[in-house]
């Protein structure tokens, strides 16, 4: 039972988290005032993250 | 010095001085391309913004903070401009954000050893009137090449302070700031300079700066003389806004405009903006031949760059190396990776073991297992052939060869109807493999031409990006051990040529038009210093690194909770409960077959219960149709999870082969299950392969694809992408298994 309480605990931030992160792409087009991309987080793609934008 | 670093939208302005106030000074920082703006804003803000030995890294302005003295200091990255003229989007950045937050200093990045090519730009900071500073730069580089260059006598003629410095070892910075901190703070009055263009333009400049005068046409905005040359200059943009805002005013000031070019083609064929070139290098000529520069070494004398280059961009030899380059990148990473990359899997194969021992059977104990150590370990698995391969593109990109590709590259470019600048984004994009599409996509920002724009950000997804590297690794590596770095080479030579196929069937149809003519600098070749190497390898394999461990890890844990919910139905829970007791009775005497017999029916329960989640009868809704690609059920849920990011298929591969019919505890890596695995052999694998490589971007790419351009080319994106992939996909499977 406790493994389950858990689990569900830990899928619903991830459901959060990744939630946020679609949000947030979808957010760069809606205002097009964020004209510096949100960032992919991948190895070579040099656009800073929300989050570290938000940070400063 | 460095204190804070943000990639922001420059915030607004206010219009107090900044003497003594806690508002920190602007500094903007521009110059010509590959000048070494982004390693000076790096140097100062601690910034880890990219660096490449090629032109056109910055496209859009980047903003960073740093203290210097107790001085709070807000700088501005500016892109790389020729000129203030709005012929590219660099340009129309550059003087939109001169005009429009009006910085407190400019520093002007002046390359020494370029230094007559690069003041043509400083005349039109001088014209324009900003708070301005020259940053003399590569100054090494110029010894290095016996250019002498006496910045006081530079500055002397110019009447601005000018400051040599290295940017890249930060040696002159600190006064550089000092002197440009004191120039944001004092109350000097900048007044635009004046330079001559010849009795005829210099007429029409008076009369059209009168008019300009008389209505205070856009002084809020530029000086008069500034708008007057432009005008002269025929600059698009500054036409546009004189339309809007007086548009009678702004339809006289063409007329003049037309009149003297008219008066000029006939007495001179030449047209106005070429001779405000002529004229202002010829002020810049009059300026450095005043003893400002000197070349202690014959002029013709070939420098070490343009010797390497008749070897490295000749026409015929050059491809040649080029492609052995690209093989032995290959070569280098898998042969120096092997070992380290057999020791992560042990330890990730430890680390089940561990959780398997350790915790009683449960959904946690599922989870951790399948879908975090067996799914993100399994790109996690890869870090260091990833970190051995960024080591091999950095000393490329360092040493300044990545833009001797793009140079050869221009040349088959303009075969398939793209632009040279086309090239840029596509190695951007993982021309070479690791690289991202979404700074690709960026990058063709650079491209005037609105269709070969279109064309080049619909085709550079078909580049191997760092996130398909691992995937193309583990399935090369699985089915083609023998030969990892010619396959690996021979799938990005496929990637570059299906792009410029693509992009060529797309010039020809919908985006059709002429390519338009491209001119490119080649930066000199720069000995690549290990710190910078082993910076630019760490960055983006900590990228790497830290994607696996936050957005791969959250993809990771949903799907495998679509891969577990909703479970078996009581009835056939029941089922197969009957079949291990009456396993149970048959086999009480013989322990061995009992165990046997249990392990067959656990596998088969685990089976249907993947089968049975939401993942599976998703991935079994298009096993029909993907069954012509040889793809089964479990296959299509990693590709559905893939349009997240391609890493997540190697995550869902682990996860779908963890939790399925397959033991975790004795099957090995993720490669060897899948080689055992009955659905998979090499022509699977070549045709996933291919699918892979070619079918819809990522979401990011999609959503950036669609913000640079539209929804409509987003979706046809997806659409066009994922029918060529299978078409692809369904051909090779179906031809190779005739064999």
């Amino acid at each position: 039972m406790w493994q389950n309480i858990i689990t569900a605990i830990i899928v619903a931030i991830a459901l959060f988290f990744i939630g946020k992160k679609v949000y947030r792409q979808f957010r760069q087009i809606i205002d097009p005032s964020k004209d510096i991309s949100c960032g992919c987080s991948c190895s070579g793609c040099d656009s800073i993250s929300c989050d570290s934008k938000k940070e400063n | 010095m460095a204190v804070t670093v943000s990639v922001v939208t420059v915030k607004k302005k206010t219009n107090s001085k900044n003497i003594m106030s806690k508002q920190p000074i602007t500094m903007a920082l521009a110059g010509n391309p590959n000048a070494g703006k982004t390693t000076l804003f790096n140097r100062l803000t601690g910034a880890r913004q990219h660096v490449g030995n090629y032109p056109g890294i910055t496209v859009d302005h980047k903003e960073g903070f740093f203290s210097h003295d107790s001085q709070q200091v807000s700088i501005t990255d500016l892109p790389g401009t020729y000129s203030l003229t709005a012929y590219s989007i660099e340009e129309i950045v550059t003087r939109d954000f001169l005009t429009g937050q009006k910085p407190d200093v400019v520093i002007n990045i002046v390359d020494a050893s370029n230094l007559e090519r690069n003041l043509y730009l400083t005349t039109q900071f001088l014209e324009m009137g900003v708070p301005l500073i020259i940053a003399l730069n590569m100054m090494d580089v110029a010894k290095d090449r016996g250019i002498e260059v006496r910045h006081k006598k530079l500055s002397e003629l110019l009447g601005i302070t000018i400051i040599p410095i290295i940017a890249r070892s930060g040696e002159g910075t600190d006064e550089l700031i000092t002197k440009a901190i004191e120039i944001a703070k004092s109350d000097r009055n900048w007044q635009a300079m004046d330079i001559t263009y010849g009795e005829d333009l210099d007429e029409s400049l008076l009369e059209i700066i009168a008019s300009i005068k008389n209505q205070q046409f856009l002084e809020d905005i530029y000086p008069p003389r500034f708008t007057a040359i432009k005008y002269l200059e025929h600059d698009d943009e500054m036409l546009r806004k004189g339309q809007a805002v007086d548009p009678l005013l702004a339809s006289k000031l063409e007329e003049t405009v037309t009149k003297v070019s008219d008066h000029l083609q006939k007495t001179t064929e030449v047209y106005p903006e070429a001779i405000i070139a002529d004229y202002r290098y010829g002020f810049i000529k009059s300026i450095v031949r005043q003893g400002v520069l000197t070349h202690k070494f014959d002029t013709d004398r070939l420098y070490t760059s343009d010797k390497i280059d008749k070897v490295l961009t000749n026409r015929l030899l050059g491809p040649l190396i080029m492609l052995a380059i690209l093989f032995g990148l290959y070569q280098f990473t898998f042969s120096w990776s092997e070992i380290p990359v057999s020791w992560m899997e042990g330890l990730f194969g430890w680390l089940g073991s561990v959780v398997e021992s350790t915790l009683p059977d449960g959904m946690l104990k599922s989870m951790i297992i399948s879908g975090v150590i067996d799914g993100v370990g399994g790109v996690l698995g890869f870090v260091p052939l990833i970190m051995f391969m960024f080591f091999g593109i950095a000393i490329l990109e360092d040493s300044g060869y990545l833009a001797r590709v793009a140079f050869m590259m221009d040349r088959i470019f303009h075969l398939f109807g793209l632009h040279g600048s086309s090239v840029m984004p596509f190695i951007v994009s993982g021309g070479i493999a690791g690289g991202c599409a979404v700074p690709g996509v960026m990058a063709t920002r650079t491209l005037r031409s609105p269709k070969e724009r279109i064309a080049t950000l619909l085709t550079v997804p078909f580049m191997n990006c760092g996130a398909k590297v691992p995937v193309l690794v583990l399935l090369i590596g699985a089915f083609f051990a023998e030969h990892k770095a010619l396959y690996m080479f021979l799938f990005t030579l496929l990637a570059w040529f299906v792009a410029l196929v693509a992009a060529k069937f797309l010039r020809m149809t919908v985006l059709r038009g002429e390519a338009t003519p491209f001119v490119m600098e080649l930066p000199p070749y720069r000995f690549p210093t290990l710190r910078g190497l082993l910076i630019h390898t760490w960055e983006r394999t900590w990228q790497y690194i830290k994607k696996a461990g936050t957005v791969i890890l959250g993809i990771s844990i949903l799907l495998w909770a679509l891969m577990t919910f909703p479970g078996l139905p009581q009835t056939t829970q029941d089922q197969f409960a009957t079949e291990v007791t009456v396993a149970t009775t048959n086999f009480a005497k013989q322990p061995d077959l009992l165990q046997s017999e249990l392990t067959r029916i656990k596998q088969e329960q685990s089976a249907a219960r993947l089968k049975n989640s939401i993942a599976g009868k998703i991935g079994s809704f298009f096993e029909p149709l993907s069954s012509f690609a040889g793809f089964d059920w479990r296959t299509n849920i990693a590709m559905l999870g893939g349009f997240a990011a391609k890493e997540v298929i190697i995550s869902t591969l682990g996860t779908v082969y963890s939790m399925g019919e397959v033991d975790a505890e004795d099957s090995g890596s993720l490669g060897d299950r899948l080689v055992k695995d009955p659905n998979w052999n090499r022509v699977v694998a070549v045709s996933a392969l291919i699918f892979i490589m070619f079918y819809a971007p990522c979401f990011v790419t999609v959503v950036c694809i669609a913000k640079e351009s539209s929804w409509n080319w987003a979706i046809f994106s997806m659409v066009f992408n994922t029918v060529f992939a299978f078409i692809a996909s369904v051909t090779v499977f179906q031809i190779g298994s005739l064999f």
